[in-house]
């Protein structure tokens, strides 16, 4: 269970995973480990009452501009939470582009704001952008510190901004908030010792994977990488989205779409890499596994995953088969060793090691490397965010910013049936053209006309 | 040797698991609720069939994952049980 000693709300394994990669974010010079939801709305809601609302939803909600500390003698980091502390969290900043002489103003506006660090050790974890647009239309950016939260539960919580979901739930998050029989990993400090027979059985795992470390497009080519992050996102129509999706269960079976998802990705980027002339000896993917209660509509404010990790070698992706193929005996392998608990029992010693350590920690043992891309499937939206502020939702789209190494990750989900497919980079290493192009093959792959 | 099962005591035992490892206590669960439109996804998918095969000695062919029998407690006990008849 998650500790609360009055107004101290301790972070949790896969939060402090979060923190670690915020830490090395900010080393490289990125803004930091951030998520970021963005709404696009046809018409435009009155700034008073948001800034009302953001007020009433802070109050009820105080741990959105908590500050992060650590213990004294455990050393494990915590949120303070003051009702009373009055910080100026969380910032609403509008925009004004109802004349702006094109989509570029508006592209590069987006981007200023994801590359916004923030400084959440000061209790800046959320942050609101309202642009008003031509046509009397508006986008609503939320960026949240991925610290504080996961996407699923960023959007409940902006549903709750939005007054979609305010009133229809208590608030009261149970002890019970995760699935499958993981329910007791929490250690409340003072703790015992973190399980750490089960723990190795994750590091077994890493050590087998580091026996061919792989090599990632960041650190061929970091001399010419910007730590700014850019991104790309495509659409799929209802009908092509069924039409995937049915091809989805045909190729890897009901309810796997990750598997074909992350096929059609991987195939794709092992072409750019060779294009670019990378020649790793293997590829890393990790992949979070969502442990949260199905069918949780509350923020819950802590990560709720566990990460599995994937490796492939060069001659597993030459075809949709041999990537499938490898990617079911390694997941097959994940449940027979129980490494899903494995993991969270290796998260746990996270939170007793300094952020700079703990992600020190993780580059070593891949020989600098974290990961070869990140690829997630948050599935589908929440039909809550339908509405935002009483105004229809046209379009939800989710960007994040990706952990460096790799600094390239793709993002799947699906808003009103619809699949989007978000592609995030750091300038420098793939250019814009060579993003749109990645992305319309993966588009090729999914709809089976490559 | 099998015990003896009965429809009801399948349908029961699935629920609690649902409710107790699966589902957020505010999703109703009876035998009618569309399992996959209240959020399962592959990973609790993976969990409730492990469940089941231990829980019922059967082994559940491929074939039969799909979203028909997937789809709710009652048809998911309806395969349980024909399985328990041929094993």
């Amino acid at each position: 269970m998650i500790s609360q000693k009055k107004n101290r709300i301790y972070l949790n394994g896969s939060d402090c995973i979060m923190l670690a990669f915020d830490y090395q974010m900010r080393r490289l010079g990125a803004p930091g480990n951030m998520g970021q939801i963005i709404l696009g709305l046809s018409s435009r809601f009155s700034e008073t009452d948001f800034r009302n609302q953001i007020s009433l939803v802070k109050k009820r909600f105080p741990i959105i501009n908590a500050v992060l500390k650590r213990g004294l003698f455990n050393r494990i980091p915590y949120w303070e939470v003051d009702a009373d502390s009055g910080l100026p969290y969380p910032q609403v900043k509008t925009h004004d582009l109802e004349k702006s002489t094109g989509p570029a103003t508006l592209k590069a506006l987006k981007r200023d704001i994801l590359n916004q660090p923030m400084n959440i050790k000061k209790g800046e974890l959320v942050r609101f952008d309202l642009i008003y647009t031509a046509g009397g239309c508006m986008k609503v950016i939320m960026t949240w510190a991925h610290v504080l939260m996961d996407a699923h539960g960023a959007e409940s919580f902006l549903a709750i901004v939005g007054g979609s979901l305010m009133g229809k739930t208590d608030f009261n998050p149970t002890n019970n908030l995760m699935s499958g029989g993981y329910k007791n990993r929490f250690f409340d400090p003072p703790s015992s010792p973190p399980k750490w027979q089960d723990a190795k059985k994750f590091f077994n795992r890493i050590d087998n994977i580091a026996s061919a470390p792989p090599v990632s497009l960041y650190t061929k080519y970091k001399q010419k990488i910007k730590p700014r992050l850019d991104y790309q996102i495509i659409s799929f129509d209802l009908d092509e989205t069924k039409y995937l999706l049915d091809l989805a269960e045909k190729n890897c079976g009901f309810l796997n779409e990750s598997e074909y998802f992350i096929s059609s990705v991987m195939g794709e980027f092992h072409n750019v890499c060779c294009a670019k002339g990378l020649d790793s000896p293997s590829y890393v993917v990790p992949l979070s596994v969502d442990l949260r209660k199905k069918g949780t509509r509350l923020p819950v404010f802590s990560n709720q995953f566990a990460t599995l990790l994937y490796s492939f070698k060069p001659e597993n992706l030459l075809c949709r088969e041999s990537i499938i193929e490898a990617f079911k005996i390694q997941t097959q392998d994940a449940f027979r060793n129980n490494l899903i608990f494995a993991n969270l029992c290796a998260l746990e010693f996270s939170r007793f090691l300094p952020s700079w350590l703990y992600a020190r920690k993780v580059r070593q043992t891949l020989k600098g490397e974290i990961a070869s891309i990140v690829i997630a499937n948050p599935g589908k939206s929440l039909s809550d965010l339908s509405t935002f502020m009483g105004i229809p939702v046209s379009y939800q789209h989710h960007v994040p910013t990706v952990v460096i190494p790799p600094g390239i990750g793709v993002v799947f989900y699906t808003y009103s049936g619809k699949l989007f497919i978000t592609l995030a980079y750091l300038e420098g290493m793939i250019s814009p053209v060579e993003a749109d192009e990645f992305l319309q093959k993966i588009r090729s792959h999914l709809l089976h006309r490559d | 040797m099998k015990p003896n099962l009965t429809s009801l005591w399948i349908e029961e035992a699935i629920i609690l698991f649902l409710k107790n490892e699966i589902y957020d206590p505010s999703i109703h669960l009876d035998k009618h609720t569309n399992l996959i439109e209240s959020g399962m996804d592959s990973f609790s998918l993976l969990n409730m069939l492990m469940f089941i095969e231990k829980k019922f000695n059967i082994c559940i062919p491929q074939e039969e994952i799909n979203e028909t029998r997937m789809k709710n407690v009652q048809n998911l006990t309806d395969l349980i049980y024909d399985l328990t008849k041929k094993e």
